[in-house]
């Protein structure tokens, strides 16, 4: 496992399957992690020797994330299954609370002039894999 | 998979072995004990060379491993560090020919276990077990497994962590959490031990009084306990530990840091302070009505008994059973209910009892109104309020009934191997299971080793938390009847 940097605090918003295995993993490597999400159920898929705090509640309320520390977070990451509210939350994260390390997740390009001038970092699972693609029927040849 | 494992177990006994020759600091402050050192360094430096073997033959193994996140794996590493420790605990007491092998074990279950029953006298007993005695309560009050967490770096501490009993994560790193828990009690203890020093004890015997009252565990330096210092100070201040002691470590933290609002809110800590009002008012009543002790004195008494139960600590020793039988009834309610979870209190503690009432409350609502109401209970703990879910409140009510099935059986087994009433046998084993520690006068230096048993079981089943013990015994059997099986059908193919 490549070594991520866990000195400071990170919070992951909605525990689907990537926010789940993040969270496991920074924990794993002793790191700080806070995960919000407001589906109980969806908890279920840390691991059992996650060692950081699981939060039900609303990840896009300001006092939820005031509540989180969000102050002192290293960084953000926004991965709920919802375009918007990922969008939401990475703002938020950025102009609001100024946090260093804002990671957006984003299904669908399309709103990027919403936060094309802010240094959030994007991925964008789609447009990786069809670049993924693309190279693979190059490199077919 | 033994061999993945066995790496852990090694580190437990190194990091244990260690933890037992630490009351061999005494010899600095008084050099006359240097004769007993022997007895703490044969067990410590055996477990040092044993874990260390251990943790080199599998050092590779452990690299490799995939299983460490396992719930089975943690039951039974922290059963493993429990029992190991009791057995360690119970080597220099009987190595330095204090006691016998059963009474020496007792003395470290109960030591370990924060409970305080005692077959020791302390007048007769060397410093340096005394300490020692202080020492393992110190130990069994974090818990030891909490001790192996803060140290050593472990995917599966958080398993660890919650098969202990610990609830809360207080931050979002459960190593950080460990320390956290670790640097408040022991600023506690420092604040403890300067307050019974300023009035009037001598420094060793404020630490020891400082730690006993703070992890609610009841040893004494002295043979009458608390009640040799006859202090009105010392009595007051000694409550003040307790209460602390029984209070949720996550809420103790957030009264340091002024966050009286979300304070005043949490359930079980209301609970607390108004069994501790009512309970404390009837018996100071029923005391003053029954005795000659005074009007000032009896109040004094009265709460002590009540807030010293309820955070089973039981550091006084004096003869209880001169005590009206209503206030003893009191006493035994009191311990069995216990401090609030995640306190180093035990008994079945107060989150329990809340969640109990408050289900009955509901069936009795439930019985007169429609039948398509639909109830559901809430609470309000340090992290806001919360919906107590069907899941759990099945959970509650089964420990609640095994807690007591426990209690019935042990309080009678009493009753035969002690030979006393049923009132005594109660009194006794509900100070045994809920780690009080005040006796009533079956134990003692010339007890029978089947009664120390008896109260050694109820010691361990009240400290562990009954279903880890049922867990553990459940894989152990399952794993024995698998190798049988497997044993008679080789046979048969043969």
């Amino acid at each position: 496992m490549s070594k991520i940097n866990t000195n400071k605090l990170t919070i992951i918003v909605g525990c689907g399957r990537l926010g789940a295995e993040l969270a496991n993993s920074i924990s794993d490597s002793n790191g700080d992690v806070i995960i919000i999400d407001y589906n109980k159920d969806s908890l279920r898929r840390l691991s059992f020797s996650f060692g950081g705090i699981a939060t039900v509640k609303d990840g896009t309320d300001i006092d939820v994330l005031k509540e989180a520390n969000i102050e002192k977070a290293g960084t953000v990451i926004a991965v709920t299954n919802d375009e918007n509210t990922n969008i939401m939350i990475a703002l938020m994260a950025k102009k609001y609370f100024n946090v260093k390390n804002v990671i957006l997740r984003v299904h669908d390009n399309s709103k990027q002039p919403l936060y094309s001038d802010t240094d959030i970092q994007v991925i964008c699972p789609s447009e990786l894999t069809s670049k993924t693609v693309k190279e693979m029927m190059g490199g077919g040849k | 998979m033994t061999k993945i494992l066995s790496n852990r177990y090694g580190k437990i006994m190194i990091l244990f072995g260690v933890l037992i020759m630490v009351p061999m600091t005494v010899v600095f402050f008084d050099k006359s004990q240097i004769k007993y050192i022997y007895s703490f360094l044969i067990p410590g430096v055996t477990s040092i060379v044993l874990g260390a073997l251990i943790c080199k033959d599998f050092k590779k193994a452990e690299k490799t491993s995939f299983f460490s996140a396992n719930l089975k794996n943690s039951v039974m590493l922290v059963l493993f560090s429990w029992f190991y420790c009791f057995l360690l605990g119970a080597l220099p007491l009987w190595l330095g020919g204090q006691l016998n092998p059963i009474q020496a074990l007792f003395e470290s279950v109960s030591g370990y276990t924060t409970t305080g029953l005692s077959v020791v006298v302390p007048s007769q007993t060397p410093l340096i077990y005394l300490a020692h005695q202080i020492f393992m309560q110190y130990c069994g009050g974090f818990g030891v497994v909490l001790m192996f967490i803060m140290i050593i770096k472990d995917q599966s501490a958080v398993t660890l962590y919650n098969a202990e009993g610990h609830q809360d994560k207080l931050l979002p790193n459960i190593q950080k959490t460990a320390r956290l828990i670790f640097i408040t009690y022991n600023l506690l203890i420092i604040i403890g031990t300067i307050g019974f020093y300023i009035l009037g004890m001598d420094v060793f015997d404020a630490l020891c009084n400082s730690i006993t009252s703070l992890f609610t565990a009841g040893y004494s330096t002295k043979d009458i306990g608390i009640s040799y210092y006859n202090s009105t100070a010392i009595y007051i201040f000694s409550m003040l530990l307790m209460i602390l002691g029984s209070i949720n470590t996550g809420v103790l933290l957030m009264i340091f840091q002024g966050k009286f609002k979300i304070v005043k809110k949490v359930t079980e800590l209301k609970f607390m302070f108004f069994l501790i009002v009512l309970l404390g008012t009837i018996s100071s009543v029923v005391l003053w009505f029954s005795s000659n002790l005074g009007f000032f004195k009896s109040i004094l008494t009265g709460f002590y008994n009540v807030i010293s139960s309820l955070s089973t600590t039981g550091n006084y020793n004096y003869d209880i059973r001169i005590l009206p039988p209503f206030v003893l009834q009191v006493m035994i309610i009191c311990m069995l209910m216990g401090g609030c979870i995640g306190s180093t209190a035990g008994g079945l503690k107060l989150s329990r009892i809340v969640i109990l009432l408050k289900t009955m409350y509901n069936a009795l609502i439930m019985k007169t109104s429609s039948a398509r109401r639909v109830l559901s209970i809430s609470w309000n703990t340090a992290s806001g309020k919360k919906i107590i879910e069907t899941e759990t409140i099945k959970e509650t009510i089964s420990y609640i009934g095994f807690y007591f099935l426990v209690m019935l059986i042990g309080a009678n087994l009493l009753t035969i191997t002690a030979n006393c009433s049923l009132m005594e046998g109660f009194f006794e084993f509900a100070s045994a299971l809920s780690s009080f520690g005040v006796t009533i006068g079956i134990t003692g230096p010339n007890t029978n080793a089947l009664t120390l048993i008896v109260e050694m079981i109820g010691m361990i089943l009240g400290r562990l938390e009954i279903y880890i013990l049922l867990i553990g015994g459940n894989y152990f059997y399952k794993a024995v009847a698998k190798k049988i099986k497997y044993k008679i059908e080789q046979k048969k193919n043969i």
